[in-house]
């Protein structure tokens, strides 16, 4: 091979390399690339998607909430007989309740708390129904006279009452599961105020 | 309601507030005291009238004839 050849083939090798790296390069370039705008389509998908997420959820929370509301204004009763009403219909359903919490192995007394708490929870939401506050005032005076609380009875002081007339502990408590559920009877059938579940 | 109650409450009352929690109004109409019993609501209904110390009746809704 003549000297000629040689610089020729030495400059050819050359930019064969040059070239060949050149190539690699711009594969990995190019999958760069790729994977870059993979990633920002990703990316914006997602967002779309998220964004999507949160207006549909916010369209759904809306139409719910007034759906509530307006269930609410429907339900909520105003005058002191639908006040009445309501409460009959709350504390109508602790004997059904009841027999749940027996199967489920609840003691007298657990019982007996839990049917206090739903009598006593109507009792405070009715509360908040009046219309008048000053009747409400009026309630809590008389209940602090009554019991020491404006409230109303608390638990202890049921028991405490009940043993005071000589009934055992657990008596006591069977006579709050009762209580819990018992209204003024007489009313009721005078005034029409009917239970959960009466034929009107 | 009875008619008895009924006559009551649409008789008009200017009610004065004693200091009592559970009888916090009262009233004298032709001699008779009338007065008013907070009970135990919702349990049981908001108010009884009393006349001479003798239960007229229960009802719930303050009469739009009496003021207090």
């Amino acid at each position: 091979m003549t000297l000629m050849n040689r610089k020729a083939s030495i400059l050819l090798s050359f930019v064969l390399s040059l070239f060949l790296s050149s190539s690699v390069f711009a594969n990995e370039a190019i999958s760069a690339v790729k994977e870059t705008v993979a990633g920002s389509v990703d990316t914006a998908k997602t967002e779309l998607i998220q964004e999507a997420t949160e207006k549909a959820k916010a369209v759904a929370t809306e139409a719910v909430t007034e759906k509530l509301v307006d269930t609410e204004k429907e339900k909520t009763p105003s005058t002191n007989a639908e006040i009445r009403q309501w409460y009959n219909d709350q504390v109508s359903t602790i004997p059904e309740q009841d027999k749940k919490w027996v199967a489920e192995g609840l003691t007298v007394q657990q019982r007996a708390q839990k049917a206090y708490d739903i009598r006593h929870h109507a009792r405070i939401q009715a509360r908040e129904f009046m219309q008048n506050k000053e009747e409400v005032t009026a309630l809590q005076a008389r209940d602090t006279a009554k019991y020491g609380n404006p409230d109303g009875p608390t638990f202890e002081y049921l028991v405490k009452k009940g043993t005071s007339k000589g009934l055992s502990e657990e008596e006591a408590y069977q006579n709050i599961i009762g209580s819990a559920n018992r209204t003024n009877a007489a009313y009721n059938k005078k005034f029409g105020v009917k239970k959960e579940g009466e034929s009107q | 309601m009875s008619n008895l109650l009924s006559n009551y409450l649409n008789t008009p009352a200017n009610w004065v507030k004693t200091a009592h929690a559970e009888y916090p109004y009262q009233v004298e109409i032709q001699g008779k005291t009338w007065q008013i019993r907070i009970n135990d609501f919702p349990a049981e209904p908001m108010y009884t009238l009393l006349v001479e110390g003798k239960v007229i009746g229960s009802f719930d809704d303050w009469s739009s004839q009496w003021q207090r």
